[in-house]
Order: structure tokens, then sequence, then C-alpha cells
């Protein structure tokens, strides 16, 4: 196989963008999913633009649906503070040992259980199932201590101020972080909400019980995802020769203004590319992989990866790139994808996944050098859907609490 | 197949309202505020008022065009606008060919004029042209049927953006065919025309001009350059 070439795109929306997460009664009633574009829907905007600029044609387009040779991450939410983000680097999905303070005292901030720890004891033959629960004991305490000592070190020291230094947590898993300075916080653009009732003909005045609402992603929020292609590949031709930013479309009612967005895209410089290659792996070594995505395995239908898989053979556009022995899945339940193919004009296959920031403990069984690019390429061809993009962590990106 | 696009300004007769569900204190019926992608908050006219009303539009006259042969076939409706559903029912999931993108307010006729020469929607993401409107209370009272008078208590105030404010927008089309195309912007651009003798929002009357309509071969057909001559934004005043 060629090497992989990858690409920033950033993403402004310009107007109202709906990218529908549940339909409401009767589909009247739409609200979104904002913290991340879908890669699918990503693929779907630059695609149809690329058509329509002749920098893609049809036939090119059908090759790479069925014998995919390009990855398309889901676009992450870009908080102000970042000029310009790496998707994975200084913006990510939080995994699932990740968790924030119910009483927001720390202004949002993501901490981690301690995934480093968990493979530790993991390596020394511990069970996943106690370690963890070990783990999630001591950090308790140790969390609950901490925050009782600085209570009570306050002037009124008043069993108020206790109670207010509460530790009490909520899970973060999936949620979209950004870095700030040392630590990272749960970010999300702000969402508005938009009322149109539909208009009867005869009448041409509202029409009876037809008052509907659109919840929607603000204009001027920004977004970025990795899009990676195969070296030489058609793709990696069109986009190479994309100059500049494009307008494209993206979620629902594009045709009365909504999801009107700008496009920019870039080649990842090798600073940026070293950022988000996996670290060297030996086979044997246990190591953590952290959905980026949510993550299908192909058995050889799409399914969620589970201890009852057994092995998760990775590939990198179609090429072999190494094995996994799973031991344990950490997560927090699975997702359904649906959608439809303007393409073939049909549903397209539903595919359940894990959800994004699961993370799965196992075992190398094989490696080869292409294991490096799974962040970059996934880790099969779901890849080109927006899923099945995988970090192999050998420490926490989150910081302790 | 190259897109059609067709630049327009809008000036208020009137007091313009566009009915919007938000709740404020200044009025019982605020006139919709859109948050442009700088940050801005100002009144607008949204893209989905603009598409009701353009497809109306050509759906009443359509038949007539068909019939002068000013375009080939009632279809146009559909292949501008997307199939019609009954209510209640859910829309067929195809690709529109057609954007309407809104119309925001816009210092003067010269600005109209700048920003259809830059790149197609570039309107939306640069502030530097556009101008917050001013907005008033008005006062209306509900008539009693019976009694024709004041009902009791209703007494409502409407927040209107003021007249002779000038707004801009942009409707791109991606025809299939060239001949798609011209048929495509002779139906809009009759509808953009006979906006002038209707409303454009709730009791809001408005005169239409045509600042640009690309690509160029399309802009040169004979029609085409009249309702662009009859639009023009000189005639606005």
């Amino acid at each position: 196989m060629k090497g992989v070439e990858a690409f920033r795109v950033s993403i402004q929306l310009l107007t109202p963008t709906i990218i529908t997460s549940l339909a409401g009664y009767r589909g009247m009633s739409y609200s979104v999913v904002s913290s991340y574009i879908p890669g699918s829907m990503v693929r779907g905007a630059l695609f149809t633009r690329m058509l329509l600029e002749r920098l893609l044609n049809e036939k090119t387009i059908n090759e790479e649906s069925l014998r995919p040779r390009h990855a398309v991450s889901p676009a992450l939410y870009v908080p102000h503070w970042l000029d310009k983000a790496l998707p994975f680097s200084s913006v990510s999905f939080a995994h699932a040992l990740a968790y924030t303070l119910k009483s927001g005292r720390d202004g949002g901030s993501v901490y981690s259980l301690g995934l480093d720890r968990l493979l530790d004891a993991v390596r020394k033959g511990v069970d996943v199932q106690r370690a963890l629960s070990e783990l999630i004991f001591e950090h308790s305490l140790r969390m609950d201590c901490k925050a009782y000592s600085e209570a009570l070190e306050r002037p009124d020291k008043s069993l108020v101020a206790v109670f207010r230094s509460s530790t009490e947590a909520r899970p973060a898993q999936g949620l979209t972080i950004a870095r700030k300075g040392g630590s990272w916080l749960a970010v999300s653009p702000e969402r508005g909400i938009y009322a149109e009732t539909a208009v009867d003909r005869a009448r041409g005045s509202a029409a009876h019980g037809a008052l509907y609402a659109y919840e929607y992603i603000v204009p001027g929020s920004r977004f970025v995802a990795l899009l990676s292609a195969e070296e030489g590949s058609p793709i990696a031709e069109a986009l190479n020769s994309l100059s500049g930013c494009i307008e494209v479309r993206i979620g629902r009612g594009t045709g009365r203004g909504f999801g009107i967005a700008r496009m920019c895209i870039e080649r990842l410089g090798s600073d940026e590319r070293s950022e988000l290659e996996n670290e060297e792996v030996r086979s044997g070594e246990i190591v953590a992989l952290c959905a980026l995505s949510p993550l299908a395995t192909l058995t050889p239908l799409p399914e969620p990866v589970a201890p009852s898989v057994g092995a998760i053979d990775v590939k990198v556009f179609g090429s072999k790139a190494g094995r996994f022995d799973v031991i344990a899945v950490l997560g927090r339940g699975t997702q359904l994808y649906t959608g439809w193919s303007y393409r073939t004009r049909s549903p397209k296959l539903p595919i359940k996944a894990n959800t994004p920031g699961t993370i799965v403990i196992a075992r190398v069984t094989q490696v080869s050098e292409l294991l490096r690019e799974t962040a970059l390429a996934g880790i099969n061809e779901l890849s080109s859907q927006g899923m099945s993009f995988v970090k192999i962590l050998t420490r926490d990106y989150i910081p302790e609490g | 197949m190259e897109p059609l696009r067709i630049c327009y300004a809008l000036k208020l007769i009137g007091g313009g309202l566009w009915g919007s569900a938000r709740h404020t204190l200044e009025a019982d019926i605020p006139t919709i505020v859109c948050r442009h992608a700088s940050g801005l908050e100002l009144p607008c006219i949204p893209p989905t008022y603009m598409k009701g009303l353009l497809r109306r539009t050509l759906e009443e006259v359509v038949h007539k065009l068909v019939e002068l042969g000013i375009v080939s076939s009632r279809d146009i409706v559909t292949k501008l606008f997307g199939p019609l559903t009954p209510m209640g029912e859910a829309a067929e999931a195809l690709p529109s060919n057609t954007v309407i993108a809104p119309l925001y307010p816009i210092k003067s006729a010269e600005d109209a004029r700048r920003l259809a020469n830059l790149e197609p929607l570039s309107y939306l993401r640069s502030s530097e042209h556009l101008a917050a409107p001013s907005t008033y209370r008005e006062p209306h009272v509900r008539l009693d049927d019976r009694r024709h008078s004041a009902a009791a208590g209703a007494l409502y105030h409407e927040l209107r953006v003021v007249p002779h404010t000038l707004f801009y927008g942009e409707v791109l089309h991606y025809p299939q065919s060239e001949s798609e195309a011209l048929d495509a912007a002779r139906a809009l651009l009759i509808s953009l025309s006979l906006l002038n003798y209707r409303y454009v929002g709730r009791t809001t009357p408005a005169r239409i001009a045509v600042i640009r309509v690309e690509p160029a071969k399309i802009a040169e057909d004979q029609l085409v350059a009249h309702v662009m001559k009859l639009r023009s934004i000189d005639e606005l005043g």
C-alpha cells in the first residue's frame, strides 16, 4: 500500500445548521447533535461540492463507496479560544474513564480516573473489573479528602463550605473536550430554536396543528475534522488541487438556507501528523484503544466491539495493519447509525457502534508499520463513513483528578 | 454545469415584520432577529420565508409561463423547490438543488453592487457591509366582531423594521442541464419580480431589484436581461 495523505478540514457555519439527532412527534420537531458533525455528513457535503465543481466524477465516487481509500473523521466543535485546532490533539472526545464534577466549581474541567494505573494493573495480571473498582474507590476517597481539607482550610470552616466542596461526579465519555492551558474543558456550541408554521394553501394562513420547531447550531460556530486518503488516489489528487475554501451545505433544510458552511482544507504538516500517529507497540503488549469516533468492527457485518468478538483485525485502506485480542471494553453502551444514501437513493445499512470515547483493553498480536495510522485512517473501511477511528494509548491524555 | 446565481436587493416601502416565536418585553410580536456568522444579531429576512414566497408566486403563474413558452414545463417548480408533500407526511429525501440564503440589512445600494461582485454567499461571513436597521413599535387593536369597535384587552404591539431599509440576498441553483438553467433563471426572476405586488412579510410591502445574474451566458438571455433592466437597483431610488 502507498502512504497516507492527511488533511485538516475546518468548517465555519454561516447559517443556522440542523444536524438531526432526534425527530419528535410526527417528525415535527428536531433536536440536534451539537458538539460534533458526523463524518458521513462531512464527507457528503464535500463530495457533493467536488462533484459540482467537477473535481470528482460519479464513477470515482461509486468506486470510493464500494472500495474506500479515504477516511473522514467526525468534525469536532472548536471553542473560541483555539485559533487553529487539530482533532484528537487540541480538541477530542473524552474517554470512558473521564468525568466532570457536578458542582461545576472547577469551570467544567474534565479529569480521568487514571488510565495509566488501570493499564499497569492489567499488565500485572489483575482482572480489569477488579482493577477498575479499586481505582474508582481510591480515586473518590482521595478526591473527597482533598476537597474537604481545602474546605476546612477556609477561614469560615463551616459545614456549608464542606458540603459545597462536593466531589460528586458525572461521566464525561463522548463529550467534546478542548485543551485550555494544562487542562481539558467540556465544550459545546450555542444552540437556538427556530419555529415555523406550515401554511394552509387554501386559506393562505397558518395550517391547523402545523407549528413545528427546529433546534439549530448558531452561525459562526467552528468545527474541525480529519480527512485522509491513500497517496495518489483520485480523492487525494482532488483535495490537493482544491485551492482556498469552498461553500458547502450540511444537514437538514439546506434548500431553505440552513446549513450553509465554509469549508477550508489544508494538508497536515509533519509535526501535526506526528502528534496523531500512534507510538510504536510490540506484539504481546497490553494497550488501550480509545475510540475517536463511533467504533464498529467488521465480522464481516458491522457490530460493536465486545469481548465476545474475540479479535479485531486492523486494515488501513484495505491493507492488513495489525491484530488485537480484546480483553475488556469500557464504555457507555452503543449507538445506532442510520442514514439515507443520495448515491443509491435508498436507506443505508444501519450500523450499531460503540459510542465515541469507548476504551478497548486489548493485547497486540500482530504489528506492522501501518498500525501507526489508525487515528488518521481508522481500523477498517467504516472510517470512510466517519467511524472506527482509534488511537492506541500507552498513556492517558487526560490528567487525573 | 456552472451554478446559477441571482443576487438581489429588497427595499421596504412600509414597516417590515417577519414573525418570530421569541418572547421579548419590547413588543407582543417582534420581528425575527438572526445571528450573523460574525456574531452580530440583527433583523433579517429568513430564507424559509423567501422560499415559501418564491414557490407560491411561481406556482400561481407557472401555467401561464408554459403557455407563453417562457419556461418549458411546469416541473420547474419541483426542480427548483422540491416535491410538494401532503401535510403530516415525511418529505422525500432528495438533495435540494436550490439554496436560498438569508437576507441581511445593508447600508446602501452601492454595497449591494459590491457584494454581488464578490464570491457567491460571501456576505454571509463578512460583516463590514451590514447595517443594523432601526425598529419601531406599532400599536394595533383587534376589533370586536359584533360591536365593530375595539375589543376589550386586545391592544397589542408589533416590532417592525423601519421603511426604506435595504436587504441583500442571493439564490443559487445547481442545474442538471443548460435548458434547466435557463428555465430556472427565468422562473426565479419572474417570481422575484412579482414580489413587488405582494407582501414579503406580515403586511410588509417591498420593492425588489435584481443586481446580478450568473453565468454571463444566462444573463444575456433576452427575457432575463429585460427583467434585470426593469428591476434595476437604480429604480429603487
